[in-house]
Formats: C-alpha cells, structure tokens, sequence
C-alpha cells in the first residue's frame, strides 16, 4: 500500500535525449497507471559541446518534481559500433583494440565505445548525471523486423547511419557512419552522375526542336518584358530557391545512398565476417528520407527495401525498459 | 541492474541533500516533543496516583484527627472533671477544716457525713449547753436548717446527732 502511495506520488519517469546536428533533443516521459505518456519533447543547442544552461534548467524542473527520474541518453559517438562476437580476442582479430573500448555483449553480438566518447558523452550532459547510455546497434536489434535470409536494417539519425547486417537472424556486421565525415559528394564520381544525368534532363538544348524555338519571344518584345518583369523576377527567384532545396534533399539522399553502398562494399570485403548477398534491407527511419532513394537502393543495389519511420526516443525507452 | 547499458545508473535519492536536513530536524524534532510528552503523561499519572495516595492519607488523618479531637475533648472533659473534683475536694477539704475549726475541743465528733446540701454529725458533748452554744451556733450561721438529737450517756454526757439542710444552690461535696 505504501509503495503504490509512493508510485502515485512519484511515478517512473524518463527522459531520453539524443543527439542532432542541430544540437540536442529532449523528450520527457511519465508511467501513469501502467502507460508511459509523453509529457513533452524540446529541442537545445549545445553551447561550446555542452549541454546549454537552458536545457539544465529545463531537466531539473523535471527531476525537482520527480526526483526518480532516469536519464537516458542514445550515444552518438562516432566510436560506437558492433562486431558479430563477444571474444575479446575475436575483437581483437577485427582490429578492435579492447584495451580502449568499453564493450557490451548482447546474445551473440556485442556493441562498444570508446572510454574516451564513453567519457565525452558523459562531460557532455555536466552538470547532470546520466543513468544510462545505450547502443544505436542495441537498439536496431530490438526495432528490427525479422527477416530469414541476409538483412541490412539501417538506423537513419540525422547525419548518421547505424548499419547492422543480419544472416538468420544473427547479427554478423557492423557499422557506423557519419554523413558528415563522407569525402565530398562531388568527388564521389557515380553519385555525381546521377545528379548530372537529372540536370540535363531538365535543360538539354540539343533536344529542343524549332517549334520550341519558335515560342522563344523576339527580342524587340525584351521591353515589354522590362514592364511586367518585377512579377514574374520574384517567381523565378522563388523557383531557383525551390530547385536548390530540391537539391540539396537530393545530395543528403544520395550521401545517404552512398554511405549505404559502400557499407555494404566494405562487408563484402571484409574478410573477418562470412559475407553473404544482401537480400533484404529495412531502413529504420527518425527523419523521414524522400521516397527516391529507396527505388534507387532497389535499382542499384538490388535488393528489397522496407522502411519504417520510428519513434526514436520511445524506442531508446523501450528498450531501457526491456534492459532493466 | 541494466545489462545494456555503458554505465551504470546511480541509485535516485527521493531527497535532496536539504530537503533530507531538513527531515532529519523535523524527526528530531518529533522525538523530542514525543519524548516531551510522554514525559509529561508518565509525571502526571505518578502525580495522579499520588495525589490518589495522598487523599486516602488525608482521608485516614481525618479519621485519626477525628479520633484525636474526640479523644482531646474527653481529656478536656476529663480534666474539667478532675477540675471540679479538685474544686470540689478543696472546698470539701475547705469546708471539713472549717468545719474541724468550728467544732470545739469540748466535743468530740465520732461521725460526720457530709452530703453536697446535708451535713450530719455525730458526737458526744459534756452537755447540750456546750453543743447549743459552742456548735450549734456556727452551724445555723452556715445551714439553713438544723436539727438535733441527744441521747444521754452514763457518765451524764451526750451523744448527739445533727443534720444540717442547706436550701438552694449552696452546698458542700460529698
């Protein structure tokens, strides 16, 4: 009776944050009577890779009206990633140095960090204290869908890939990417193709025949065009603007296609893991990527994809949930 | 415990360091207004139960006050009795020196018996003369009424026995 007094008057309670380019994400959580609710979600920049004093004041309003709350934080650490064993000398044969890493073992697979990130993150969140700090990769093990052959189930953060890589369901690969730290799109000869191929598309003049000339207005109508210009100067201006961001979508989603396909490309040519043909991939989406790049994983790399928006922060609870 | 995780959660205190303090002060506080009481109810009932003790005192020193004034005023009355036998043997010792000193050396008294408003005696006189004159007369001046009777003797001498009245309060002890 006590103890359900005191649940009343504190119940559980979490807050998830998870890192974005843009700075950090919070999403506070209650368990009142059996349902965790969302209570409310905010976004903070970080100031000098901090936590702002903003966002502090912000969680200890949290914890000063419940003080058991759990601190839960999905790491970004570039460092973080996931290897098909648990052996240390296993790991070690991988060119993992696990004098520098902290490792979790998870079934068959286990993900690690570097002490140092592990340590980052930790210096990140001061003044507040974390209570725990999970695996991307943990976390894709418990959103997957299960598929029976070679699955590819790609996490999409913002900026980041989480690429797990599953035979028979047993994770054997896998691998961390940071958009950011690709080499320049433009230097990525295929991909810059694929852009070029759709400009020309849309301004090819050897394709314009004389009818089309024809509809060309004379250039003694040029002044007549001065008069009614400042109109139709501002479509135009708003038109470039829309084909830019066009663009720049465009260039994420083909970062992100590439990452993918040289992931991939580095697993078949990893010789530690037991490569086999990616049949299957489920991208695991927190951004929502446009619709394009899931035909151009389908023709290019041949091989069915599925995608799911998810939920990250009530992913990353459910899973501290499970965990505890 | 979390298996997952890289760190481990540290254990969540439901206080903080003031709100404890402040607590901690308020038990103190608690026990000392207990402790207060319970001193306070513990004085009072021992107060109680002698106060308890102490009416049954009062009520058994009443009785034995009771007993010492009854027992006092049968002392007084006692002594106011011992006083007025006192008186009365005095003014009996009194009264038979008296009345030795009324009675002349001529007469010898075999017997008096002296009642608190009679006196009688008895005696032998050398001659009625003697005694009318000699004894009877001091007696009238004290008795309001007297009465005597002689019986002659052989040798010409009287016995005689006189009873003396006294009316009204007056009187002698027996």
């Amino acid at each position: 009776m006590i103890k359900n007094w005191f649940k009343n008057l504190w119940p559980d309670s979490y807050i998830v944050f998870s890192q974005v380019p843009e700075g950090m994400n919070v999403t506070e959580y209650i368990n009142s009577s059996g349902s965790v609710e969302t209570v409310e979600e905010e976004s903070f920049v970080l100031e000098d890779d901090r936590i702002s004093t903003e966002m502090v004041e912000y969680v200890r309003d949290f914890l000063s009206a419940y003080p058991k709350t759990q601190l839960i934080y999905l790491t970004s650490a570039q460092s973080c990633s996931a290897v098909g064993t648990c052996s240390k000398a296993e790991m070690a044969q991988m060119d993992v140095d696990t004098s520098i890493i902290k490792t979790i073992c998870k079934g068959e697979f286990s993900s690690y960090i570097s002490t140092m990130d592990l340590e980052n993150d930790n210096m990140l969140f001061k003044p507040l204290e974390l209570d725990y700090i999970y695996s991307p990769f943990f976390l894709v093990d418990e959103v997957k869908s299960d598929y029976p052959g070679t699955a590819l189930i790609c996490l999409h953060r913002q900026n980041q890939l989480i690429i797990s890589i599953y035979k028979e369901g047993k994770f054997i690969y896998g691998d961390h990417v940071v958009i950011s730290a690709l080499e320049e799109f433009e230097e990525d000869q295929e991909a810059g193709e694929e852009i070029e191929d759709d400009l020309d598309a849309d301004f090819d003049l050897d394709e314009l025949d004389d009818s089309d000339l024809d509809d060309l207005d004379d250039l003694d109508d040029i002044e007549e065009m001065e008069d009614e210009g400042m109109e139709d100067d501002l479509e135009e201006q708003i038109e470039e603007d829309d084909m830019e961001q066009d663009a720049e979508l465009k260039e994420y989603d083909l970062k992100i296609y590439s990452a993918i396909k040289e992931s991939i490309e580095k697993f078949y040519g990893d010789e530690s893991v037991q490569s086999d043909f990616v049949e299957y991939m489920e991208i695991l989406d927190t951004v929502a990527l446009s619709r394009n790049i899931y035909e151009l994983i389908k023709d290019e790399i041949f091989c069915e994809v599925d995608s799911r928006n998810i939920d990250l922060h009530r992913e990353v609870l459910e899973l501290m949930l499970k965990d505890t | 415990m979390a298996k997952l995780s890289f760190i481990t959660p540290k254990k969540k205190s439901l206080l903080d360091i003031e709100s404890k303090i402040l607590i901690v002060f308020l038990i103190i506080a608690a026990t000392l207004i207990i402790g207060f009481s319970t001193f306070l109810f513990v004085k009072s009932y021992a107060k109680g139960s002698s106060s308890e003790d102490m009416s049954k005192q009062i009520a058994v020193m009443s009785k034995e006050i009771e007993r010492y004034k009854y027992q006092a005023r049968q002392i007084q009355e006692l002594r106011l009795k011992a006083d007025e036998v006192y008186t009365t043997n005095e003014l009996l010792r009194e009264s038979i020196k008296n009345l030795f000193d009324l009675v002349p050396d001529q007469i010898t008294l075999t017997r008096s018996i002296m009642q608190k408003k009679r006196l009688v005696l008895y005696g032998v006189t050398p001659s009625k003369e003697v005694y009318n004159f000699m004894l009877l007369s001091p007696l009238k001046s004290i008795f309001h009424e007297n009465k005597t009777t002689f019986y002659s003797l052989e040798n010409g001498w009287y016995r005689f026995v006189s009873v003396n009245i006294l009316h009204g309060e007056t009187g002698v002890a027996q």
